[in-house]
């Protein structure tokens, strides 16, 4: 069961790419924490059952439910609604990232494939790797500090699909990746990113260069 | 042959589903299921107009179109147990270019009148449909990959549910399908059959010269496509489950009609996209189907 | 002793909360500098003692712990310097000395933890409070600095564990269930090379951000622009250290192996890119906070090219790492002087000398000092570097250094004649005063650069052999 989920974050970071709308993102986010979730209950069954809660408690809580509504509750107090209100917004964007989307996953299955061993689960380390890649992509990309967040976590939800991908054997790699968590929903999103929304009352990532040699 | 008589049976009621389901969400009490028949016997009892511009091609497209989709029909198997009326080694890849075929004569025979409306609606449908193209190739890989045979009939004979790449496949399929004939057929969220506005139409502009007996054909062919495509989501549906053949027969029906009133449903409450936003969209069924395949390569290790 | 450490820490943390007054809080600063200084003393007490689960005091530890400790309690001097002259709300205050200790105890937790889970947890962490610390001044300009940085070191500190990801796929391959440094070190020969390189890749884009190196030094400079110049002092010195000590630890397991060359390969690009992204960012340069941040990142290239060098190298980017803290702290600190004696002007600072000769002097030797000349300590480590380049023939590197150092040579020096010795820009005059402490702690710092160059010590030598062993 667990290939099916993971396929279903695949299709979602293909959804990330054609998505204009902020809610439609933060929608992908909570189905991302809970494809992690179910993905995390099924895949981990060799840990302690303290362990595991603890997982479940991460993904479910903070990825599935609190970082949206977190991010949901942003966007409607800064009326962010719809990324193509800003300038220098490419309409044809969506076409080029979805054609990035499927090669990055093709290239990460085949070099998957010729690094295979034991320990190690392809199918979820090419999924997370893309995951990765196109948190990248869409961050550069993009020029809505909204949006960084959300690909950031996306970012976050590749690096723990990959920390589970090789947790059975190192558990200590799989709380390591949940202080990354705590530490972005914290920091990032809690202190700075409130920050920033209250001072800049612009979404678009042009506010931000006064910084200049 | 059975499968074929239950496509042509649903796809008279086809239409007719969707339109009521829609009026119904709309709020209003609808025309009656069979108005889309009785418009199209209006239009077979009335002669056709040609353009003087036009050539053979024009004339023949309609027929050709409905034609090739009839046989297309032919190919279906019902479930496990009865083999499409034509079936041999690979023919679902003729399948899918007859399908192909139908749509292409459409296609030329928009550009064959000349008017600039008709060659903009061709380029869009042409755009899109070569877009979609590998969704359907895709899915039809992954059935090849995971039965090992080449011909519908067989598919479906040993297609089972035992490992869970095949229970992906009917989940993620079942899903593309139905967008996959959403975007076929021209509905929403890509083209509005209801528009008035040639600019904004994609299938409707193709068909503006016809008229009388031809219009009656391409409306046909819009309903027995669809028809096709429920069949198909029929099959994948119960070849789950070791039923008796009555049985089977009456959730064919059931789940063409459930496929009907989703379609109506989904338009009801579904606005159509920018034309900017089409591509990319139609882009990504195929991307799902493209991640769907590979991730079922890698679980049957064939890489 | 760690653990207690750790307790002091948060001891102190919650002290320096709880007081309401300033000169106490700084007050508890400096005892907790002081016992630090203690902790260092014991470390080197203990040198190479292994019996603490997750830590390690190996000599290269104790080398960074002991410079962390002493700047540390330089940069805390100077801070309450600098609260003093901008007049701080008591919460300001108050948050920047417990977060000040936190740092410290995140610092002193990547150089001493042994194992790679622990190191990336702890940079985590000096991220965390680092931001924290350059959020000082409430400016929209310093809020945009903090963002970027904070963004830039959150996604390269995740492509960093994506890197100890791989790592600990290799080790799992092996049946290696901890990624200590030396479990990994005896196991190096047995990993997968192709694993082992992509986790290089991602460990060294990582940490750049905090080294200051190609490709993520952007953020690390405007951190550097806008935070307190005491701060600034630390994040060009013991920061850069924890980030480099993140690239080392892997480069020192694997260096014996077969991806010993090619990691040399990658590390000679991103150093000799760092060093011309430095001088080409140099030229147009107005800012002298950012000139110096620039200085940084060219010495930041000149230690990841000296860490291909073999053995000589090592010792000489571990010199010029040692060095380059020193010296460039005591620059960041005198320019926070120079800066507040000049209004807040960073940009425009005209004829320093005439205002305050003994703060020129500083800033006139520390900056020749810094262009690695005699009798500066960072004169003898990139002597070795030369010296190792041209021994192993490596003509084309040791022209393209040579050139890049005299494009940063010029700017420098043009920038810093134009900040002493032109007449005075009159916009800028203030009746702003040194404190006689900022200079003795400053002298101190040039001494003991100058000290190291002139007479070779053989207790860091030793030191630092003992640890590149």
């Amino acid at each position: 069961m667990d290939s099916l989920f993971i396929l279903l974050f695949a299709v979602s970071i293909l959804y990330f790419s054609i998505s204009v709308n902020i809610k439609r993102y933060i929608f992908l986010l909570g189905f991302q924490g809970i494809l992690l979730f179910l993905i995390a209950l099924i895949g981990l069954d060799e840990l302690s059952y303290f362990n595991i809660g603890f997982i479940a408690v991460e993904t479910l809580v903070f990825k599935g439910i609190l970082i949206p509504v977190y991010l949901l509750n942003i966007s409607k107090r800064n009326k962010i609604t719809n990324i193509n209100n800003f300038k220098n917004h490419r309409k044809m964007k969506g076409f080029y990232l979805i054609i990035a989307t499927i090669s990055v996953f093709i290239i990460t299955i085949i070099l998957g494939n010729l690094l295979k061993n034991d320990f190690i689960k392809i199918k979820y380390l090419s999924t997370a790797i893309t995951a990765v890649i196109m948190g990248l992509i869409f961050i550069v990309i993009n020029k809505t500090i909204t949006i960084h967040i959300i690909s950031f976590i996306v970012i976050e939800n590749g690096v723990f699909l990959m920390a589970l991908a090789v947790g059975n054997e190192m558990p200590f790699l799989i709380n390591t990746a949940i202080l990354l968590d705590l530490f972005v929903s914290v920091l990032v999103l809690g202190i700075f990113f409130n920050k920033l929304t209250y001072h800049f009352h612009d979404d678009s990532s042009d506010v931000l260069s006064s910084l200049k040699d | 042959m059975l499968s074929s008589i239950l496509i042509l049976i649903c796809a008279i009621v086809f239409p007719g589903l969707i339109a009521v389901t829609k009026a119904k969400f709309s709020g209003r009490r609808g025309p009656s299921v069979w108005q889309p028949w009785y418009d199209i016997f209006r239009l077979l009892k009335k002669g056709s107009i040609f353009s003087t511009t036009t050539s053979i091609i024009f004339q023949v497209a309609p027929v050709i179109n409905i034609l090739v989709l009839i046989i297309a029909a032919l190919f279906i198997p019902f479930t496990n147990k009865y083999a499409g009326f034509i079936h041999f080694e690979g023919d679902f890849l003729l399948f899918i270019y007859l399908l192909a075929l139908g749509k292409f004569f459409i296609i030329i025979s928009a550009l064959d009148v000349g008017s600039g409306f008709e060659g903009m609606g061709a380029n869009r449908e042409a755009l899109f449909s070569m877009l979609i193209e590998p969704a359907i190739f895709m899915i039809m890989a992954a059935l090849v990959l995971l039965t090992g045979q080449s011909s519908l009939a067989e598919m479906f004979t040993t297609f089972n549910l035992d490992s869970s790449s095949s229970i992906l496949f009917v989940v993620l399929s079942c899903y593309i399908l139905l967008q996959f004939s959403l975007i076929e057929s021209s509905r929403l969220p890509i083209d509005d059959p209801k528009t008035h506005l040639e600019l904004t139409m994609i299938h409707e502009v193709m068909v503006l010269d016809n008229s009388g007996f031809d219009m009656a054909l391409v409306g046909i062919g819009n309903a027995l496509k669809f028809s096709i495509f429920g069949g198909i989501i029929a099959n994948v549906v119960l070849i789950l489950w070791e039923l008796p053949l009555w049985q089977e027969v009456l959730i064919f029906i059931l789940i063409e009609i459930i496929f009907a009133i989703t379609i109506g449903v989904l338009e009801s409450f579904r606005a159509r996209l920018k034309m900017i936003y089409n591509s990319q969209f139609v882009l990504t069924i195929s991307g799902i189907a493209v991640v769907m395949f590979l991730m079922i390569l890698l679980l049957e290790n064939h890489l | 002793m760690i653990y207690t450490y750790y307790l002091v820490a948060v001891v102190f943390i919650g002290l320096i909360l709880l007081l309401r007054s300033k000169n106490l809080m700084h007050g508890a600063v400096y005892i907790f500098n002081i016992l630090q200084i203690g902790f260092v003393i014991y470390l080197f007490q203990n040198l190479n003692y292994n019996k603490v689960d997750y830590f390690n005091y190996d000599s290269i530890s104790v080398l960074f712990a002991c410079i962390l400790s002493v700047l540390s309690f330089i940069s805390a001097v100077h801070y309450q310097v600098y609260e003093k002259n901008q007049d701080e709300l008591l919460r300001t205050v108050s948050i920047h000395n417990a977060v000040y200790i936190g740092f410290n105890a995140a610092l002193m937790g990547v150089y001493l933890s042994s194992r790679y889970g622990m190191l990336w947890a702890f940079v985590e962490a000096t991220t965390l409070t680092g931001a924290t610390l350059i959020y000082h001044d409430r400016k929209a300009v310093v809020l945009e600095a903090v963002w970027k940085y904070i963004f830039a070191c959150s996604i390269s500190i995740t492509l960093a564990f994506v890197g100890i990801l791989f790592l600990s796929v290799a080790a799992q391959e092996i049946h290696l269930n901890e990624l200590t440094f030396t479990l990994l070190k005896q196991n190096a020969l047995l990993m997968n090379p192709i694993w082992l390189k992509a986790a290089f890749v991602f460990i060294l884009v990582g940490f750049s951000v905090k080294m200051g190196a190609i490709p993520m030094f952007n953020v690390d400079i405007d951190a550097k622009d806008v935070a307190p110049s005491p701060i600034s002092g630390l994040f060009s010195s013991v920061v850069l250290n924890a980030g480099f000590l993140g690239i080392y630890r892997f480069y020192q397991a694997f260096s014996n192996t077969s991806i010993g060359p090619w990691m040399n390969h990658v590390l000679l690009i991103a150093g000799i890119s760092t060093l011309f992204f430095a001088a080409a960012y140099l030229m147009r340069i107005k800012n002298c906070k950012r000139m110096y941040a620039y200085s940084s990142m060219e010495h930041a290239g000149l230690v990841l090219i000296a860490l291909t060098l073999g053995k000589v190298g090592v010792l000489a980017a571990f010199l010029h790492l040692t060095f380059n803290a020193i010296l460039k702290s005591g620059l960041f600190f005198q320019v926070g002087q120079m800066i507040r004696i000049n209004g807040g002007n960073k940009t425009e600072i005209r004829g320093y000398f005439y205002q305050n000769p003994i703060g020129g002097l500083i800033l006139l030797f520390g900056s020749i000092g810094i262009m690695a000349m005699p009798p500066s300590g960072l004169f003898i480590s990139e002597l070795l570097i030369f010296k190792e380049l041209m021994l192993q023939k490596h003509w084309i590197i040791v022209l393209l250094i040579l050139f890049a150092l005299i494009v940063i040579f010029y700017v420098l020096l043009r920038a810093i004649f134009k900040m002493l010795f032109y007449p005075p820009n009159p916009n800028n005059l203030s009746n702003l005063k040194g404190k006689p402490i900022e200079y003795v702690l400053q002298i101190f710092l040039l001494g003991v650069s100058i000290y190291f160059g002139i007479f070779q010590n053989q207790f860091l030598f030793d030191l630092i052999q003992a640890a590149i062993k």
